[in-house]
């Protein structure tokens, strides 16, 4: 195999610290989503959470092992035929057939996977994508079970029996909530593995099998625990989508999908949760989004297409990767910081504003947060476009700009003003963010254009008055904090 | 046997459809070491863009030869101009970049032609061999057949005795040693990739004919043709060709038992499947090894 210069080191941090973002952020999207989003988005999204594990099990055999598993989805076919059929036949609690399902699906994992503990790289991946196709056909004539007799428990004549959702998330809101929680359960034991012996173990065997069994680590169990966990998950997945409609459609789990989840998977980033994350919101999301605008869907997969090749060609570590590396050496005192000024200056001007009798509260705080927002991840987003074409003009865009900005600072600093060597990026991030946002508030949060673009200019000013104000007196909190706790993004890649 | 030969003869000729998608496939990753996922896309475009020429009433012969030098000249760019930055990767990783190429084309022409039904008529759909005076098998599945066989001789022939074929060879055993030896290894890269082309505009012209005139099933019919160049360990022209056929024979003979009919298409995939495995226990994996670059 090519020596691969992105091929990664063991991420640094104990198993319960990185474990702890992800029960975090997915603990607050499922506290804070059904109060933002409308009932279709969050059907969407539960379908998302359970994409994004069955991404998850992709981006383990991928990333950890450079194994190619087209068949995951397949598994969380088999995952999801097992659960209802326990359940419609022996009417069964939600959980307790989700967990049969899942360890069936890892029984099929394994089977799948015994042959890749002797197989090179392509012809696992040509295997599964077999098996992926025959489940397709078997599932296409045997279809899921939905209340009739018989082994496959398909009804002939008559309506389609739907299952219950379990008792403690019976309604929609219920139920994404309880996805999510299993989400962070799967995404969460999947980082422990990581962080413990079998992610050392892969990360040796990924290196070199020979230096591996060296080493006394066996390839075969790990591999093969690779593989049925990575099952279970994927099964789990599939009762879950059950779950979700009370069914399954026979068409629910064709190949051309399995093969678009791994490609998304790629392009999401292997390496770490986020990316898969954002590989479930590629897969089911976006296209849903476009949809509301009336795009086609098809454009959709053409730009996958270019995108999978991009981030193939650039190293494989899609764009949560690039997102990481944008944001790799941001501190710990700084989020808390930005946090707190974000705060202050959100409910500050609303609080104003409706003072002034220009805007409601609830439209001037989120617009003073949106613009805050934008700040700090426009940067980001322009880097991550510039990336598909290329590290090289990423570069160069950047050595552009600091030149340019050096040179502006130069001339300011003549007129003996105060010098700032950023002055092009911030200036053009001000200009676009307030603009845009501004045109965007004013239509959804019916507010004057103007008020708008006020309001998000003194967000973004009073921000930096704020700053500069605080400097002098924070500094050595700052220290503190971040000898305490060390840079939270640093371990991601 | 009455009743058992005409399916025997659909199958035979739909087998000679996968078994030249599976030499086209076989002869690529032989020279290149890569294995195309996007071939079904460009035999799909090339059908689609067939059956528009056609439809807007030009010569029929125009229609067969956009169709083929829009899917060779498509091969061709991705084997000048994309193929070469990927060398230097895991072969994985080369074999998944084409998927994406694959999903570029695929979603392109199902944007632009949507889902209608549709029939890509070929000339010699009309006539056919007669048997006991019933058709026993027209003209075009004929025509595949002879093409399957022709063109394979041909590139046994292209590989056995051109130097194009012994720099392909070359190119197979050690690409690191032959470019040494001063074989230009992106020329006859791209020669390959050209050959692929062709051989995908062909088949994907018979496809859109026998099967459906749509550009996601055509796509995916790579998976059915993958399966024949699996049996043939992605190295042998004879044994692909032999896999097609007995693909194609066995999804069509099931139709014949009632009970497994509709299993029928999953008949490639079951080939394949226990191929790998065989292979795997025979300790023959596939046959190009990429140790020169560790």
């Amino acid at each position: 195999m090519a020596r691969d210069k992105e091929k990664m080191d063991i991420p640094p941090g104990k198993p319960l610290r990185r474990v702890m973002p992800i029960v975090v952020t997915l603990g607050l999207a499922a506290v804070l989503g059904p109060w933002l989003f409308s009932a279709y988005w969050l059907n969407t999204f539960t379908t998302v959470a359970c994409l994004a594990l069955v991404a998850g099990t992709v981006a383990l055999l991928f990333g950890q092992l450079g194994m190619v598993s087209l068949a995951q989805f397949a598994l969380a076919g088999v995952g999801g035929w097992v659960c209802l059929r326990l359940i419609h036949g022996f009417a069964l609690p939600f959980e307790i057939a989700l967990l049969a399902g899942a360890l069936v699906a890892a029984v099929f994992g394994l089977l799948v996977g015994l042959p890749a503990l002797r197989m090179r790289g392509l012809y696992l991946a040509l295997l599964t994508l077999m098996v992926a196709a025959a489940v397709q056909v078997v599932v296409d004539v045997v279809g899921f079970p939905d209340g009739g007799a018989g082994f496959t428990g398909k009804i002939v004549a008559g309506q389609r029996v739907l299952i219950q959702r379990p008792w403690i998330a019976s309604s929609d809101t219920a139920y994404y909530r309880y996805v999510v929680l299993w989400l962070a359960f799967g995404l969460g034991l999947i980082e422990w593995q990581r962080a413990t012996m079998p992610g050392r173990a892969w990360a040796l065997i990924r290196k070199s099998e020979a230096a591996a069994t060296a080493a006394g680590v066996s390839v075969l169990r790990y591999k093969a625990w690779a593989f049925t966990f990575g099952g279970f998950l994927a099964g789990l997945s599939g009762g879950l989508i059950a779950g979700l409609n009370g069914q399954l459609d026979n068409t629910g789990f064709p190949v051309s999908q399995s093969i678009l989840l791994y490609a998304l998977t790629v392009v999401g980033g292997v390496y770490n949760w986020v990316g898969v994350i954002f590989a479930g919101l590629l897969v089911r999301a976006l296209p849903a989004l476009l949809n509301d605008h009336g795009v086609d869907g098809n454009l959709a997969n053409a730009f996958y297409g270019f995108a999978l090749l991009v981030s193939l060609i650039q190293g494989r570590k899609g764009l949560a990767g690039q997102l990481a590396d944008f944001y790799k050496f941001v501190r710990m005192s700084r989020i808390l910081e930005g946090l707190a000024t974000w705060g202050v200056i959100s409910i500050g001007l609303g609080l104003l504003f409706t003072v002034l009798g220009q805007a409601g509260f609830a439209g001037a705080f989120f617009i003073s947060l949106i613009a805050l927002l934008f700040r700090l991840v426009i940067p980001g987003v322009c880097w991550l476009l510039l990336g598909f074409f290329g590290k090289r003009l990423q570069d160069r865009t950047e050595d552009m700009e600091a030149a340019l900005s050096l040179r502006l600072a130069q001339v300011f600093e003549r007129q003996g003003w105060v010098p700032d060597h950023r002055f092009i990026k911030r200036v053009l991030n001000w200009l676009f963010i307030g603009l845009f946002v501004a045109w965007v508030a004013s239509g959804v949060f019916d507010v004057p254009f103007v008020t708008a673009l006020a309001l998000i200019w003194l967000s973004l000013a009073a921000k930096v008055g704020l700053e500069v104000a605080a400097y002098p007196h924070l500094l050595s909190l700052r220290q503190r904090i971040d000898k305490r706790f060390p840079k939270p993004f640093a371990s991601y890649r | 046997m009455d009743q058992f030969l005409p399916f025997l003869v659909v199958g035979v000729s739909v087998g000679a459809v996968y078994a030249l998608s599976g030499v086209g496939l076989v002869v690529l990753y032989r020279a290149s070491g890569v294995v195309n996922f996007s071939y079904g896309a460009l035999g799909g475009l090339a059908a689609m863009l067939c059956w528009q020429i056609i439809d807007l009433e030009y010569a029929d012969w125009l229609g067969w030869v956009v169709g083929i030098g829009a899917a060779t000249l498509l091969s061709w760019a991705y084997g000048r101009f994309i193929a070469p930055s990927l060398t230097h990767q895991d072969k994985v990783v080369r074999a998944m970049a084409t998927l994406g190429f694959a999903l570029l084309i695929m979603g392109i022409s199902q944007w632009y032609w949507g889902d209608e039904p549709r029939r890509l008529v070929l000339p010699t759909d009309s006539g056919g061999l007669e048997f006991d005076g019933r058709r026993l098998i027209s003209y075009t599945r004929l025509l595949a057949l002879g093409l399957a066989a022709s063109l394979t001789l041909a590139m046994l022939w292209l590989l056995a005795k051109t130097p194009l074929g012994l720099r392909m060879r070359a190119l197979q055993s050690n690409r690191v040693l032959s470019a040494l030896l001063g074989v230009r290894v992106k020329r006859v890269d791209t020669w390959a990739w050209v050959i692929a082309g062709v051989f995908a505009g062909i088949t994907g012209l018979f496809m859109g004919n026998m099967v459906r005139l749509n550009p996601i099933v055509l796509t995916f019919l790579v998976i059915p043709a993958m399966a024949a160049a699996v049996v043939g360990r992605l190295m042998s022209l004879p044994a692909t060709v032999l896999g097609g056929l007995l693909i194609g024979v066995t999804e069509t003979l099931t139709a014949l038992v009632p009970e497994i009919s509709r299993y029928g298409s999953a008949a490639a995939f079951l080939v394949a499947i226990l191929a790998i495995l065989w292979q795997q226990r025979q300790g023959i994996g596939l046959s190009r090894d990429n140790s020169h670059l560790d």
